[in-house]
Protein backbone atom coordinates (compact mmCIF):
# COMPACT_ATOMS: atom_id res chain seq x y z
CA UNK A 1 0.00 0.00 0.00
CA UNK A 2 1.42 3.30 -1.05
CA UNK A 3 0.58 7.29 -0.74
CA UNK A 4 0.02 9.49 -3.92
CA UNK A 5 2.48 11.49 -2.03
CA UNK A 6 5.50 8.86 -3.20
CA UNK A 7 4.37 9.42 -6.96
CA UNK A 8 7.48 9.50 -9.28
CA UNK A 9 7.92 9.40 -13.07
CA UNK A 10 7.95 5.74 -13.96
CA UNK A 11 6.48 4.74 -11.00
CA UNK A 12 3.77 1.88 -12.57
CA UNK A 13 0.16 1.91 -10.30
CA UNK A 14 -2.17 -0.88 -10.08
CA UNK A 15 -5.76 0.71 -11.16
CA UNK A 16 -8.48 -2.27 -10.82
CA UNK A 17 -6.26 -4.78 -12.08
CA UNK A 18 -4.32 -2.12 -14.82
CA UNK A 19 -1.30 -1.33 -14.99
CA UNK A 20 -0.01 2.47 -15.10
CA UNK A 21 3.07 4.13 -15.93
CA UNK A 22 3.46 7.87 -14.43
CA UNK A 23 4.31 10.40 -17.28
CA UNK A 24 4.07 13.09 -15.54
CA UNK A 25 3.01 13.99 -12.19
CA UNK A 26 2.05 17.28 -10.03
CA UNK A 27 0.90 18.54 -6.72
CA UNK A 28 -2.15 20.64 -6.40
CA UNK A 29 -4.13 22.14 -3.27
CA UNK A 30 -7.28 23.78 -3.43
CA UNK A 31 -6.22 26.73 -0.52
CA UNK A 32 -8.76 24.80 1.34
CA UNK A 33 -9.04 21.09 2.39
CA UNK A 34 -7.10 18.09 0.94
CA UNK A 35 -4.30 18.27 -1.54
CA UNK A 36 -4.21 16.13 -4.99
CA UNK A 37 -1.48 15.27 -6.96
CA UNK A 38 -2.55 15.26 -10.48
CA UNK A 39 -0.90 12.53 -13.09
CA UNK A 40 -0.60 11.75 -16.20
CA UNK A 41 -0.36 8.02 -16.80
CA UNK A 42 0.23 5.66 -19.37
CA UNK A 43 -2.09 2.51 -19.87
CA UNK A 44 0.40 -0.17 -20.26
CA UNK A 45 -1.71 -2.28 -22.37
CA UNK A 46 -3.86 -0.09 -24.45
CA UNK A 47 -1.27 2.81 -24.50
CA UNK A 48 -3.89 5.33 -23.38
CA UNK A 49 -2.77 8.20 -21.87
CA UNK A 50 -5.54 9.30 -19.20
CA UNK A 51 -5.12 12.09 -16.40
CA UNK A 52 -6.07 10.85 -12.79
CA UNK A 53 -6.37 12.46 -9.74
CA UNK A 54 -5.30 11.68 -6.09
CA UNK A 55 -5.85 12.50 -2.85
CA UNK A 56 -2.87 12.89 -0.94
CA UNK A 57 -4.72 10.73 1.81
CA UNK A 58 -5.97 7.70 -0.43
CA UNK A 59 -3.88 4.32 -0.31
CA UNK A 60 -2.80 2.98 -3.72
CA UNK A 61 -1.48 -0.05 -4.80
CA UNK A 62 2.50 0.23 -6.80
CA UNK A 63 3.41 -2.39 -8.48
CA UNK A 64 6.94 -3.71 -7.56
CA UNK A 65 9.56 -2.70 -10.23
CA UNK A 66 12.97 -2.46 -11.13
CA UNK A 67 14.99 0.22 -12.09
CA UNK A 68 18.00 -0.86 -13.98
CA UNK A 69 20.85 1.77 -15.49
CA UNK A 70 21.58 1.53 -19.01
CA UNK A 71 23.38 2.85 -22.28
CA UNK A 72 21.52 3.66 -25.69
CA UNK A 73 22.99 0.92 -28.25
CA UNK A 74 21.35 1.87 -31.06
CA UNK A 75 17.28 1.52 -33.05
CA UNK A 76 16.61 -0.70 -35.74
CA UNK A 77 13.14 0.30 -36.88
CA UNK A 78 10.79 -0.35 -34.52
CA UNK A 79 13.05 -1.39 -31.44
CA UNK A 80 14.99 0.08 -29.16
CA UNK A 81 18.32 -1.52 -27.64
CA UNK A 82 20.30 -0.90 -24.98
CA UNK A 83 22.39 -2.47 -22.47
CA UNK A 84 23.63 -2.89 -18.82
CA UNK A 85 27.51 -1.68 -18.86
CA UNK A 86 28.09 -4.23 -16.19
CA UNK A 87 26.35 -7.68 -16.92
CA UNK A 88 25.93 -6.86 -20.99
CA UNK A 89 22.65 -7.94 -20.92
CA UNK A 90 20.80 -6.61 -23.92
CA UNK A 91 17.18 -5.45 -23.72
CA UNK A 92 14.90 -4.15 -26.54
CA UNK A 93 11.85 -1.42 -26.39
CA UNK A 94 9.38 -0.83 -28.66
CA UNK A 95 9.07 2.55 -30.49
CA UNK A 96 5.31 3.44 -28.69
CA UNK A 97 6.68 2.81 -25.41
CA UNK A 98 9.02 5.47 -25.12
CA UNK A 99 7.87 7.62 -27.41
CA UNK A 100 7.95 11.14 -25.20
CA UNK A 101 12.02 10.43 -24.95
CA UNK A 102 13.44 9.21 -28.61
CA UNK A 103 14.10 12.47 -29.53
CA UNK A 104 16.33 12.81 -27.01
CA UNK A 105 17.93 9.88 -27.26
CA UNK A 106 21.96 9.62 -28.64
CA UNK A 107 24.33 6.92 -28.86
CA UNK A 108 25.78 6.02 -25.54
CA UNK A 109 23.53 7.87 -23.51
CA UNK A 110 22.87 6.46 -19.74
CA UNK A 111 19.13 6.29 -18.86
CA UNK A 112 17.43 4.13 -16.72
CA UNK A 113 15.15 1.14 -18.08
CA UNK A 114 12.08 0.49 -15.85
CA UNK A 115 11.32 -3.41 -15.66
CA UNK A 116 8.15 -5.19 -14.68
CA UNK A 117 8.26 -8.66 -13.99
CA UNK A 118 11.66 -9.38 -16.15
CA UNK A 119 10.19 -7.15 -18.74
CA UNK A 120 11.66 -3.64 -20.09
CA UNK A 121 8.03 -2.00 -20.11
CA UNK A 122 9.97 1.91 -20.08
CA UNK A 123 12.70 4.09 -20.14
CA UNK A 124 13.12 7.24 -17.93
CA UNK A 125 15.85 9.60 -19.07
CA UNK A 126 18.04 12.01 -17.36
CA UNK A 127 16.96 15.71 -16.35
CA UNK A 128 19.44 17.12 -18.30
CA UNK A 129 21.66 15.62 -21.40
CA UNK A 130 24.62 17.35 -22.67
CA UNK A 131 24.71 17.54 -26.43
CA UNK A 132 27.60 19.25 -28.56
CA UNK A 133 26.16 21.91 -31.39
CA UNK A 134 27.15 20.22 -34.90
CA UNK A 135 25.21 23.39 -36.70
CA UNK A 136 24.10 27.20 -35.50
CA UNK A 137 24.47 30.66 -37.59
CA UNK A 138 27.54 32.18 -36.14
CA UNK A 139 26.35 35.57 -33.38
CA UNK A 140 25.67 38.74 -35.78
CA UNK A 141 27.04 41.47 -33.88
CA UNK A 142 25.32 43.47 -32.43
CA UNK A 143 22.63 40.80 -31.74
CA UNK A 144 24.17 39.89 -28.39
CA UNK A 145 23.95 43.12 -26.64
CA UNK A 146 20.23 43.05 -26.00
CA UNK A 147 19.86 40.14 -24.17
CA UNK A 148 17.50 37.70 -24.74
CA UNK A 149 17.74 36.69 -28.85
CA UNK A 150 17.27 32.61 -29.37
CA UNK A 151 18.61 31.24 -32.42
CA UNK A 152 18.36 27.35 -33.84
CA UNK A 153 20.62 25.16 -33.22
CA UNK A 154 21.22 21.74 -34.26
CA UNK A 155 22.75 18.96 -31.80
CA UNK A 156 24.78 16.15 -32.24
CA UNK A 157 22.12 13.02 -32.56
CA UNK A 158 20.14 15.47 -34.67
CA UNK A 159 17.68 17.27 -32.48
CA UNK A 160 16.95 21.04 -32.81
CA UNK A 161 16.53 23.59 -29.89
CA UNK A 162 16.92 27.27 -29.58
CA UNK A 163 19.76 28.32 -28.04
CA UNK A 164 20.91 31.89 -26.74
CA UNK A 165 23.08 34.15 -29.69
CA UNK A 166 26.20 34.07 -28.11
CA UNK A 167 26.38 29.86 -28.28
CA UNK A 168 28.41 29.00 -31.27
CA UNK A 169 28.80 25.26 -33.13
CA UNK A 170 31.12 23.38 -31.57
CA UNK A 171 30.40 24.03 -28.23
CA UNK A 172 28.45 21.88 -25.69
CA UNK A 173 25.35 22.44 -24.21
CA UNK A 174 22.03 20.81 -21.58
CA UNK A 175 19.16 20.71 -22.12
CA UNK A 176 16.09 20.06 -19.71
CA UNK A 177 14.49 16.74 -20.97
CA UNK A 178 11.08 18.00 -19.09
CA UNK A 179 11.11 20.82 -21.22
CA UNK A 180 13.03 20.42 -24.10
CA UNK A 181 14.54 23.72 -23.77
CA UNK A 182 18.32 24.53 -23.17
CA UNK A 183 19.84 25.42 -20.14
CA UNK A 184 22.76 26.40 -19.77
CA UNK A 185 26.30 25.73 -21.67
CA UNK A 186 29.12 23.55 -20.81
CA UNK A 187 32.49 24.87 -20.28
CA UNK A 188 35.03 22.40 -21.72
CA UNK B 1 -0.11 52.74 3.17
CA UNK B 2 3.30 51.07 2.79
CA UNK B 3 3.47 48.19 5.45
CA UNK B 4 5.91 45.84 7.00
CA UNK B 5 5.41 43.04 8.80
CA UNK B 6 7.43 39.89 10.47
CA UNK B 7 8.80 36.91 8.52
CA UNK B 8 9.67 35.72 11.87
CA UNK B 9 6.29 34.61 14.37
CA UNK B 10 5.26 32.39 17.14
CA UNK B 11 2.22 31.44 15.32
CA UNK B 12 2.99 31.15 11.41
CA UNK B 13 -0.24 29.13 10.20
CA UNK B 14 -3.03 26.95 11.41
CA UNK B 15 -3.72 26.03 7.61
CA UNK B 16 -3.95 21.81 7.63
CA UNK B 17 -2.11 21.17 4.52
CA UNK B 18 0.35 23.79 4.36
CA UNK B 19 4.09 23.38 6.25
CA UNK B 20 5.58 26.15 7.69
CA UNK B 21 9.37 25.94 8.29
CA UNK B 22 9.61 25.94 12.07
CA UNK B 23 12.63 26.92 14.36
CA UNK B 24 13.24 28.40 18.35
CA UNK B 25 13.75 31.86 19.23
CA UNK B 26 16.20 31.98 22.04
CA UNK B 27 17.10 34.79 24.60
CA UNK B 28 20.64 35.43 26.09
CA UNK B 29 19.39 34.05 29.14
CA UNK B 30 18.56 30.45 27.50
CA UNK B 31 14.54 31.42 27.51
CA UNK B 32 12.69 29.37 24.56
CA UNK B 33 9.94 30.05 22.11
CA UNK B 34 8.92 27.83 19.21
CA UNK B 35 8.65 30.43 16.23
CA UNK B 36 8.19 29.78 12.76
CA UNK B 37 8.38 31.54 8.91
CA UNK B 38 5.11 32.85 8.05
CA UNK B 39 3.42 31.34 5.04
CA UNK B 40 1.42 34.61 4.62
CA UNK B 41 1.27 38.01 5.72
CA UNK B 42 -2.37 37.58 6.36
CA UNK B 43 -2.07 37.66 11.00
CA UNK B 44 0.07 40.54 10.81
CA UNK B 45 -1.92 42.31 8.38
CA UNK B 46 -5.05 41.83 10.29
CA UNK B 47 -3.25 42.97 13.30
CA UNK B 48 -2.95 46.32 11.77
CA UNK B 49 -6.22 46.72 10.23
CA UNK B 50 -7.65 45.77 14.38
CA UNK B 51 -5.30 48.36 15.36
CA UNK B 52 -6.72 51.40 12.82
CA UNK B 53 -4.84 51.21 9.26
CA UNK B 54 -7.72 51.85 6.62
CA UNK B 55 -5.28 50.89 3.34
CA UNK B 56 -3.00 48.70 3.06
CA UNK B 57 0.13 46.91 1.07
CA UNK B 58 3.43 44.68 1.79
CA UNK B 59 5.02 43.10 -0.72
CA UNK B 60 7.00 40.63 1.25
CA UNK B 61 9.15 36.95 1.34
CA UNK B 62 7.03 34.16 2.32
CA UNK B 63 8.15 30.34 3.15
CA UNK B 64 6.67 27.33 2.75
CA UNK B 65 8.13 23.95 2.88
CA UNK B 66 7.14 20.88 0.83
CA UNK B 67 6.66 22.58 -1.86
CA UNK B 68 7.95 21.53 -5.66
CA UNK B 69 11.15 23.05 -6.87
CA UNK B 70 10.69 24.77 -10.25
CA UNK B 71 7.56 24.95 -12.79
CA UNK B 72 4.70 27.17 -10.52
CA UNK B 73 6.40 26.88 -6.89
CA UNK B 74 9.71 27.70 -4.89
CA UNK B 75 9.89 27.42 -1.20
CA UNK B 76 10.60 30.80 -0.42
CA UNK B 77 8.34 33.51 -2.93
CA UNK B 78 7.21 37.11 -2.85
CA UNK B 79 4.03 37.74 -1.67
CA UNK B 80 1.48 40.88 -2.84
CA UNK B 81 -0.98 41.37 0.05
CA UNK B 82 -3.46 44.56 0.08
CA UNK B 83 -6.52 44.81 2.31
CA UNK B 84 -8.90 48.17 2.09
CA UNK B 85 -11.20 47.94 5.17
CA UNK B 86 -15.19 49.04 4.31
CA UNK B 87 -15.25 47.09 1.02
CA UNK B 88 -16.04 43.98 -0.61
CA UNK B 89 -14.37 41.54 -3.27
CA UNK B 90 -15.97 42.74 -6.06
CA UNK B 91 -14.51 45.55 -5.28
CA UNK B 92 -11.15 43.94 -4.88
CA UNK B 93 -11.63 41.98 -8.34
CA UNK B 94 -11.82 45.31 -9.97
CA UNK B 95 -8.72 46.76 -7.78
CA UNK B 96 -6.90 43.44 -9.45
CA UNK B 97 -7.87 43.76 -12.97
CA UNK B 98 -6.55 47.54 -12.78
CA UNK B 99 -3.35 46.67 -11.07
CA UNK B 100 -2.51 43.91 -13.43
CA UNK B 101 -3.44 46.06 -16.26
CA UNK B 102 -1.39 48.42 -15.47
CA UNK B 103 1.57 46.01 -15.24
CA UNK B 104 1.05 45.20 -18.88
CA UNK B 105 0.41 48.95 -19.96
CA UNK B 106 4.23 48.98 -18.07
CA UNK B 107 5.85 46.26 -20.37
CA UNK B 108 3.93 48.09 -23.12
CA UNK B 109 1.19 45.25 -23.50
CA UNK B 110 -2.49 45.52 -23.39
CA UNK B 111 -4.90 42.62 -22.31
CA UNK B 112 -8.83 41.61 -22.77
CA UNK B 113 -10.90 42.64 -20.06
CA UNK B 114 -11.14 40.14 -17.78
CA UNK B 115 -13.83 37.43 -17.35
CA UNK B 116 -16.41 36.74 -14.34
CA UNK B 117 -17.62 33.84 -13.34
CA UNK B 118 -19.17 32.25 -10.18
CA UNK B 119 -19.00 28.27 -9.04
CA UNK B 120 -22.33 27.81 -9.56
CA UNK B 121 -22.26 28.80 -12.62
CA UNK B 122 -19.32 26.84 -13.55
CA UNK B 123 -20.95 23.58 -12.15
CA UNK B 124 -23.72 24.58 -13.96
CA UNK B 125 -21.75 24.88 -17.71
CA UNK B 126 -19.34 21.99 -17.46
CA UNK B 127 -20.77 19.61 -15.23
CA UNK B 128 -24.22 19.70 -15.55
CA UNK B 129 -25.34 20.78 -11.55
CA UNK B 130 -26.64 22.93 -9.67
CA UNK B 131 -24.14 23.58 -6.91
CA UNK B 132 -26.24 25.11 -4.44
CA UNK B 133 -28.50 21.92 -4.12
CA UNK B 134 -25.54 19.80 -4.27
CA UNK B 135 -24.33 17.63 -0.88
CA UNK B 136 -21.76 14.65 -0.87
CA UNK B 137 -24.49 12.34 -2.42
CA UNK B 138 -24.89 14.37 -5.18
CA UNK B 139 -21.69 15.30 -6.31
CA UNK B 140 -20.04 11.61 -5.68
CA UNK B 141 -22.84 11.08 -8.54
CA UNK B 142 -21.55 13.60 -10.75
CA UNK B 143 -18.26 12.01 -10.79
CA UNK B 144 -19.14 9.11 -11.46
CA UNK B 145 -21.39 10.09 -14.44
CA UNK B 146 -18.22 11.76 -15.22
CA UNK B 147 -16.11 8.70 -15.26
CA UNK B 148 -14.01 10.36 -12.21
CA UNK B 149 -12.08 7.93 -9.55
CA UNK B 150 -13.13 8.85 -5.74
CA UNK B 151 -12.34 7.60 -2.70
CA UNK B 152 -13.93 5.70 0.04
CA UNK B 153 -12.57 8.71 2.22
CA UNK B 154 -13.89 11.23 -0.05
CA UNK B 155 -15.29 14.51 1.88
CA UNK B 156 -17.74 16.86 0.21
CA UNK B 157 -14.89 19.13 -0.40
CA UNK B 158 -12.55 16.51 -2.16
CA UNK B 159 -15.30 15.83 -4.31
CA UNK B 160 -16.17 19.37 -5.13
CA UNK B 161 -12.61 19.80 -5.62
CA UNK B 162 -12.19 16.22 -7.63
CA UNK B 163 -15.25 18.05 -10.09
CA UNK B 164 -13.26 21.33 -10.92
CA UNK B 165 -9.96 19.76 -11.25
CA UNK B 166 -11.27 17.23 -13.94
CA UNK B 167 -13.90 19.44 -15.41
CA UNK B 168 -13.68 22.98 -14.85
CA UNK B 169 -9.92 23.88 -14.42
CA UNK B 170 -9.02 22.16 -17.97
CA UNK B 171 -12.07 25.22 -19.66
CA UNK B 172 -9.34 27.88 -17.83
CA UNK B 173 -6.30 27.21 -19.65
CA UNK B 174 -6.65 30.06 -22.24
CA UNK B 175 -8.75 32.59 -20.28
CA UNK B 176 -8.29 35.24 -17.70
CA UNK B 177 -10.70 35.00 -15.78
CA UNK B 178 -12.04 35.49 -12.24
CA UNK B 179 -13.59 32.35 -10.07
CA UNK B 180 -15.66 33.10 -7.28
CA UNK B 181 -18.04 32.36 -4.73
CA UNK B 182 -16.93 29.20 -2.97
CA UNK B 183 -19.16 26.56 -1.37
CA UNK B 184 -18.48 27.34 2.16
CA UNK B 185 -16.09 23.91 2.53
CA UNK B 186 -13.74 25.95 0.38
CA UNK B 187 -14.11 29.77 1.74
CA UNK B 188 -12.71 29.07 5.52
CA UNK B 189 -11.83 32.88 6.10
CA UNK B 190 -14.27 34.63 4.02
CA UNK B 191 -17.52 36.50 4.94
CA UNK B 192 -20.65 34.10 3.58
CA UNK B 193 -23.11 35.31 1.41
CA UNK B 194 -26.78 35.85 2.41
CA UNK B 195 -28.03 32.42 1.83
CA UNK B 196 -24.87 30.99 3.71
CA UNK B 197 -24.25 29.04 0.86
CA UNK B 198 -21.64 30.48 -0.30
CA UNK B 199 -18.27 32.39 1.18
CA UNK B 200 -16.87 35.59 -0.63
CA UNK B 201 -13.92 34.15 -2.23
CA UNK B 202 -12.40 34.46 -5.52
CA UNK B 203 -9.46 33.39 -7.68
CA UNK B 204 -7.96 34.77 -10.48
CA UNK B 205 -6.60 31.86 -13.41
CA UNK B 206 -4.67 33.87 -15.44
CA UNK B 207 -3.77 31.90 -18.68
CA UNK B 208 -4.96 28.61 -16.42
CA UNK B 209 -2.35 29.52 -13.91
CA UNK B 210 -3.64 30.54 -10.31
CA UNK B 211 -2.37 34.30 -9.87
CA UNK B 212 -4.60 35.10 -6.24
CA UNK B 213 -6.54 34.49 -4.22
CA UNK B 214 -9.15 37.29 -2.41
CA UNK B 215 -11.54 37.33 0.34
CA UNK B 216 -14.18 39.68 2.33
CA UNK B 217 -12.62 38.68 5.19
CA UNK B 218 -14.32 36.81 8.19
CA UNK B 219 -14.25 39.54 10.67
CA UNK B 220 -15.89 37.55 13.09
CA UNK B 221 -14.16 36.31 16.53
CA UNK B 222 -16.16 33.65 17.62
CA UNK B 223 -16.14 31.75 14.67
CA UNK B 224 -12.67 32.27 13.40
CA UNK B 225 -11.75 30.91 16.71
CA UNK B 226 -14.00 28.29 16.05
CA UNK B 227 -12.08 27.55 12.76
CA UNK B 228 -8.70 27.83 14.22
CA UNK B 229 -9.61 24.99 16.41
CA UNK B 230 -11.45 22.84 13.80
CA UNK B 231 -7.18 23.51 11.98
CA UNK B 232 -5.57 22.66 15.10
CA UNK B 233 -7.54 19.58 15.21
CA UNK B 234 -6.83 18.84 11.76
CA UNK B 235 -3.34 19.16 11.98
CA UNK B 236 -2.80 17.45 15.29
CA UNK B 237 -5.08 14.01 13.14
CA UNK B 238 -2.47 14.69 10.21
CA UNK B 239 0.23 14.10 12.80
CA UNK B 240 1.62 17.61 11.67
CA UNK B 241 3.15 20.34 14.86
CA UNK B 242 0.78 22.85 15.80
CA UNK B 243 1.00 26.66 16.52
CA UNK B 244 -0.41 28.11 19.30
CA UNK B 245 -3.84 30.46 18.34
CA UNK B 246 -2.58 33.88 17.77
CA UNK B 247 -4.97 35.61 20.70
CA UNK B 248 -3.41 39.07 19.50
CA UNK B 249 -5.41 38.69 16.35
CA UNK B 250 -8.82 37.17 17.43
CA UNK B 251 -8.94 40.20 20.36
CA UNK B 252 -7.95 42.73 17.16
CA UNK B 253 -10.13 40.92 14.87
CA UNK B 254 -13.72 42.37 16.47
CA UNK B 255 -11.92 45.81 15.29
CA UNK B 256 -12.33 45.50 11.42
CA UNK B 257 -15.01 46.86 9.56
CA UNK B 258 -17.51 44.72 8.25
CA UNK B 259 -17.01 44.11 5.23
CA UNK B 260 -13.13 44.37 4.32
CA UNK B 261 -11.17 42.71 1.60
CA UNK B 262 -7.62 40.95 1.47
CA UNK B 263 -6.04 39.84 -1.09
CA UNK B 264 -2.55 37.51 -1.51
CA UNK B 265 -1.09 37.69 -4.97
CA UNK B 266 2.06 35.60 -6.25
CA UNK B 267 4.04 37.98 -7.40
CA UNK B 268 6.99 35.63 -9.33
CA UNK B 269 3.94 34.63 -11.16
CA UNK B 270 3.20 37.67 -12.40
CA UNK B 271 6.85 38.47 -13.37
CA UNK B 272 6.30 34.74 -15.29
CA UNK B 273 3.42 36.38 -17.02
CA UNK B 274 3.90 39.33 -17.84
CA UNK B 275 7.22 38.08 -19.33
CA UNK B 276 6.04 35.25 -21.04
CA UNK B 277 8.39 31.95 -19.32
CA UNK B 278 6.45 29.01 -18.39
CA UNK B 279 8.51 28.00 -15.23
CA UNK B 280 9.47 30.19 -12.19
CA UNK B 281 12.68 29.21 -11.91
CA UNK B 282 13.11 31.45 -15.20
CA UNK B 283 12.38 33.97 -12.92
CA UNK B 284 13.98 33.23 -9.70
CA UNK B 285 18.04 33.31 -11.23
CA UNK B 286 18.87 31.80 -7.74
CA UNK B 287 15.88 29.32 -7.41
CA UNK B 288 15.54 26.41 -5.01
CA UNK B 289 16.27 24.10 -7.85
CA UNK B 290 19.77 25.86 -8.05
CA UNK B 291 20.40 26.57 -4.67
CA UNK B 292 19.67 22.48 -3.13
Amino acid sequence: MSSPNDIKKSTVINVNGELYIVIDFQRVSPGKGSSFVRTRMKNLKTGKVMENNFKSAETLTFEDVQYKRMQYLYNDGNLYTFMDNSSYEQVSIGKAEIEESIPYLKEGLEITVVMHNGNPISISLPQKIQYTITYTEPAVKGDTASGNVMKEAELDNGLKVKVPAFINSGEDILVNTDTGLYTERVAK
Amino acid sequence: MEVETPLLVASPDMEPMLTPFETMVTKPDGTSYQAGLITSPEYSMKKLLGLGAQKIFTLTKVFRNNEEFGNTHNPEFTMLEWYTQGQDFHVLMQETEDLIKALFAAFGKTIEPFEKKSLASLFQEYVGIDLAQSGKEELKQACEHHGIHTDASDTESDLFYRLFLAKIEPMLANKNIFVHSYPVYQAALSRLSEDKKFGERFELYFQGLELCNGFTELTDPVEQRKRFEHERDERLKLGKPTFPIDETLLSLLASIRNPSFGNALGVDRLHMIVTNCSNIDDVLPLSASVLF
